[in-house]
């Protein structure tokens, strides 16, 4: 395994029988997994051993998965590139010497080199799109409370899912199949709303990736094409015209609040890391203070601690959504940030009462070389332009692999209206 | 910002005195203030944990343990991933509580996160409210001296109760390391902001009873758990001259006196004598000329003083921001869905014209739920004055001084009714069943009917007393004569045979009319 | 930045709120970094304030005990435990 794609090979066996028996998962290492360490890439938690399964791990092995391992990902799902791992960067197999994306890397790494059937990633700004992109396979970003998030180490916790790779659409819906409804134990889970749109009829997210998009209305928002690399775009279109040739329709529509996205996105997701890992400090699990001196209270001592165990990009963000919390600077920051997710959510909504899915390309530019970006912050955050809006709007996405520029792996992203997975299985199975 | 308890959430004015609220009541007589007077002005922050099966977040238990970390969960430890989910008993008792307080509960309310660093926070950031509390603008009708006001309440919020810590080798700040147990992590709080409207410490102590005992007729709170309610309070001293020609203090005067914050108070009385002292103190202080530093107390019990918290504390920026993990409340309809028992100031009122019950009896047959109910099951059975005679004297009074309480006997109550029943029967005295069977029933766990029959209690019919009555006249042909030649006392000498061949259980006087009767004939 | 650049101070007083010790040099770097970062989040300004009804309200659990964790499995990732506490420096 050349590609470092697991930080702990580890086989947890599931049941004997159910949908995913004889199936291999990977499984993100910020998945909390029950006797097995769980890392989420940090020296914080190189040894912390969850004593409870989240509740997607206790569905896989209900269904009979057999999970590998625990993939290696940014630290904290904090980066786009699966660099900023405390365990060292993975390897895209897909396109040898350059990245796998992040921050789930090492799931999307593990499907595309055939490691694991399929794997599980988080989604909180693009950490599953953006490297199913990368990595030439399928993720899938469910609709905000589709899938539970207990067990899953908080990053940004209202704007994250937990979703499924495959090789194809349709196997990434059988795990989605699998982890999807509600959970009690996490309060934010609900049923898919009632309508037609969303009638279910007992069926599976699996049998919507039925190719059949004849009909289909496609809405491609210009905002999300400006500025993206050449050769993506031309994939893009050529996967847009082979739609077209199935019966589907485009039109352009218009995304006017995408424009302040990012950086909302980033407001709101620092903001709550900054909450989210204050837990961090070394006292009930995690990295505690290698020095200490005879003087040490607890301040400095968790001072020490978060210093030791955490990364640079990781103290970037908690210190950026500490400065955007703080007294003088919340309503500039914060309180804008939330106004602006809510213009994106009506955005988005009024795009999707006009076409049936939204289409991109999943990234504005193919994947960077390995080693390549890691110096400038604010460059790598813009590459999220494509994915975050969704995040923010709590809506579903599917990135599908769409071909190549220069023998680099090219991604389209489909979202659709809440809880409308199978509106984007159906029309990303089209595709393939 | 609303961090509780700050000057800045009171209302523009602040009364002196407090303000009567309904034409029914009793109206302070305005005090003059003179130049040079310093008043007190007090406001309190009080958490109350509130009595539920189950943590606010988990479903651990609230129970206490004898073991530290025996109720924790990956949620009540902050382990990566777990996620709260509210619980509806805790919900419910807040909404009984802004219901009894006659709070605003709001259309929508949600959860905040306020976030700062101590070890006894597993998460490092509480899960509490802010602007948008459950309860809001309520009020509580006290008594002091007689008087009856309203205490306004800004707010009450739910939030979760942090860990326990132990200094282990010294004191807070000189320990050498610190144990902590997170069993209590989690155990629902409700935190209830009063507006500065206390001017004494009187005051505070009636106030904080009279919460008590609301809280426990809800039966959302348990007075006999350590730590069940913890108490801030913020104290200035105003000068006279600040307030108006109404003999009100504006806010701004308010924010401009430097105050105090004691914390560490944890009853009722407590909060009396460390706010006395408190009061003193800064009276002194400004007395001398000195200026009273803005600052945190901490009320140390067991010396009966403030001391400083030496003000090291780091400036204060919370960061609140919404807890997107927990969706908002949408419950101001329970308030008409939920009932609450009838409260403590209306029962003593109707006590008082229903029963006929002087003040101090209908306060004392009020003072907890359960006894109110036990009286009145009492009273209507057989007679009120029967029942507050049994119930406010006899039963509170032999409970008092063994130092129990009406809920130490919840499961003998029928005996009780029993043993007044026998009274109200007439089938022992008074006497005998106050001061032995009651007595034996407590201390020996015994039914009321079987003390009375071992002692031989039981009233004694009449012909049985009749008969002694010849039979000691008979007898004693002696003290006949003496009482029939002017000796008024030998009367007493055949009670006493009377009393002796009934073993006790007649009564001496009516066995002294009888016989007086007998030697008539 | 326009008006209020980052100085190294507010990067120290972040820091401090955050309980993350940073060496002098993460300090400078962050200073440069963090004035480029916030002053692209200013542009937040332009967005209009717009309201937002919640999705999902009054999701509670009934007050029913369900187990907790034994006390060893609650521990077992602590860095120093003392008689079944958890263990750290002192509060003062």
């Amino acid at each position: 395994m050349s590609e470092n794609i697991f930080i702990t090979d580890e086989t947890i066996a599931g049941d004997d029988d159910g949908p995913l028996a004889g199936k291999t998962v990977a499984v993100k290492d910020n998945i909390s997994t029950e006797g097995v360490r769980t890392t989420c890439g940090s020296k914080m938690l190189e040894e912390y051993v969850p004593p409870y399964d989240a509740t997607v791990v206790s569905r896989l092995k209900d269904a009979g998965a057999t999970i590998v391992g625990k993939t290696n990902m940014d630290e904290f799902g904090m980066g786009t590139t699966t660099e900023t791992s405390f365990f060292g960067s993975t390897d895209n197999p897909a396109a040898p010497g350059h990245v796998p994306g992040g921050s789930s890397g090492g799931s999307a790494a593990a499907v595309a080199a055939d490691e694991a059937d399929l794997a599980l990633g988080s989604d909180t700004g693009g950490s599953i799109r953006c490297p199913a992109a990368f990595c030439g396979v399928v993720g899938i970003k469910p609709t905000y409370g589709l899938v539970s998030r207990y067990g899953l180490v908080a990053y940004g916790n209202s704007l994250e899912q937990i979703g499924p790779f495959g090789s194809s659409v349709e196997e990434a819906a059988s795990l989605l199949d699998v982890i999807a409804g509600p959970d009690e134990r996490d309060a934010t889970t609900r049923e898919p709303p009632g309508g037609a749109e969303n009638d279910t009829d007992g069926k599976s997210y699996a049998s919507a990736a039925d190719g059949d998009v004849d009909g289909l209305t496609i809405g491609v928002p210009t905002e999300l094409l400006e500025g993206a690399d050449e050769g993506v775009v031309e994939t893009f279109w050529d996967a847009i015209e082979d739609l077209e040739a199935q019966g589907a329709t485009y039109e352009e529509v218009s995304l006017p609040s995408v424009e302040h996205a990012v950086e909302a996105y980033y407001v709101i997701a620092m903001s709550e890391a900054s909450s989210n890992l204050a837990r961090f400090d070394g006292v009930r699990y995690g990295h505690a203070a290698g020095e200490k001196g005879e003087n040490d209270n607890w301040n400095e001592a968790f001072s020490q601690a978060r210093k030791e165990g955490f990364g640079d990009e990781v103290k970037r963000r908690i210190l950026l959504g500490t400065y955007a919390l703080s007294a003088g600077y919340h309503d500039k920051y914060y309180k804008k940030a939330q106004d602006a997710r809510a213009w994106v959510k009506q955005d988005f909504d009024e795009a999707l009462s006009e076409a049936d899915v939204l289409a991109s390309p999943t990234m504005p530019v193919p994947p960077f070389e390995l080693g390549e970006s890691l110096e400038d912050p604010l460059t790598m955050y813009l590459a999220d332009a494509n994915t975050v809006p969704v995040n923010l709007a709590n809506l579903p996405a599917i990135s599908v692999p769409a071909g190549e520029t220069d023998g680099l792996p090219v991604g389209v992203q489909l979202v659709g209206p809440a809880f409308g997975e199978r509106e984007i299985i159906r029309a990303g199975s089209a595709l393939e | 910002m609303c961090d509780g308890g700050d000057w800045q959430m009171a209302v523009v004015q602040i009364p002196l005195r407090f303000t009567p609220v309904g034409s029914n009541r009793h109206s302070m007589t305005a005090q003059t203030v003179q130049q040079g007077d310093l008043v007190t002005v007090i406001g309190l922050e009080v958490h109350v944990q509130l009595e539920t099966d189950t943590k606010i977040f988990c479903r651990c238990s609230t129970e206490q343990t004898d073991d530290p970390n025996e109720n924790v969960c990956p949620v009540c430890l902050g382990l990566p991933g777990a996620l709260p989910v509210l619980n509806e008993g805790a919900v419910e008792a807040a909404v009984k509580i802004g219901k009894a307080i006659d709070a605003e509960i709001p259309e929508e309310t949600r959860f905040h996160r306020k976030n700062y660093y101590y070890p006894d926070l597993p998460k490092n950031f509480q899960i509490t409210q802010y602007d948008e509390p459950i309860c809001q603008e309520g009020e509580l009708e006290i008594s002091v001296e007689g008087e009856r006001r309203d205490v306004r309440i800004e707010r009450a919020h739910l939030e979760e109760d942090p860990g326990s810590l132990q200094h282990v080798g010294g004191s807070i700040d000189t320990a050498d390391y610190t144990l902590v147990d997170y069993n209590r992590a989690g155990t629902p709080l409700m935190e209830i902001v009063t507006a500065p409207d206390f001017r004494s410490a009187s005051e505070v102590r009636a106030f904080l009873a009279e919460l008590e005992e609301v809280l426990e007729y809800l039966g959302v709170f348990d007075a006999g758990r350590d730590g069940s309610l913890r108490i801030d309070a913020n104290l200035s001293i105003i000068e006279g001259e600040e307030a108006d020609e109404n003999g009100e203090i504006g806010i701004d005067a308010l924010e401009a006196a430097n105050r105090t914050e004691v914390k560490n108070i944890s009853s009722h009385k407590g909060a009396e004598k460390a706010l006395a002292y408190e009061e003193t103190r800064q009276k002194n202080a400004i007395k001398r000329g000195r200026v009273v530093e803005q600052e945190t107390r901490h009320w140390d019990e067991s010396r009966g003083i403030t001391v400083s918290m030496r003000s090291k504390e780091e400036e204060k920026d919370y960061r609140y921001f919404e807890e997107a993990d927990l969706p908002p409340l949408r419950v101001s309809h329970w308030k008409d869905e939920i009932s609450i028992p009838e409260l403590p100031t209306a029962r003593r009122e109707r006590f008082r014209s229903e029963y006929d019950l002087n003040e101090e009896a209908a306060s004392k047959l009020t003072s907890t739920k359960q006894v109110a109910d036990f009286y009145e099951t009492i009273a209507d059975e057989f007679d009120p004055d029967l029942a507050a005679t049994w119930v406010a004297d006899n039963l509170l009074g032999e409970l008092n001084y063994r130092d129990m309480e009406i809920t130490d006997i919840e499961d003998r109550l029928e005996e009780v009714t029993r043993l007044v029943e026998l009274v109200a029967e007439d089938e022992i005295t008074a006497k005998n069943a106050r001061e032995t069977v009651l007595r034996d029933m407590l201390d020996d766990e015994q039914d009321p009917d079987s003390i009375v029959e071992e002692a031989g209690l039981g009233k004694t019919d009449d012909d049985e007393v009749q008969s002694a009555v010849v039979e000691a006249i008979e007898e004693n042909p002696d003290a006949v004569e003496d009482y029939e030649s002017g000796d008024d006392g030998a009367i007493n000498f055949l009670v006493g045979q009377v009393m002796q061949k009934t073993g006790g259980s007649a009564d001496p006087g009516d066995v002294n009319q009888l016989l007086r009767a007998e030697l008539e004939k | 930045m326009s008006d209020d650049a980052v100085t190294p101070e507010d990067v120290r007083h972040v820091a401090s709120l955050a309980r993350v010790d940073l060496e002098d040099d993460e300090i400078e770097q962050f200073t440069g970094q963090f004035a480029d970062i916030l002053e692209y989040f200013e542009t937040l300004d332009e967005v209009p304030a717009v309201d937002q009804d919640a999705e999902l309200t009054n999701v509670m659990e009934p007050d029913e005990v369900r187990d907790s964790l034994d006390s060893e499995s609650a521990l077992e990732n602590a860095p120093e435990t003392e008689d079944g506490y958890f263990k750290g420096p002192n509060v003062s």
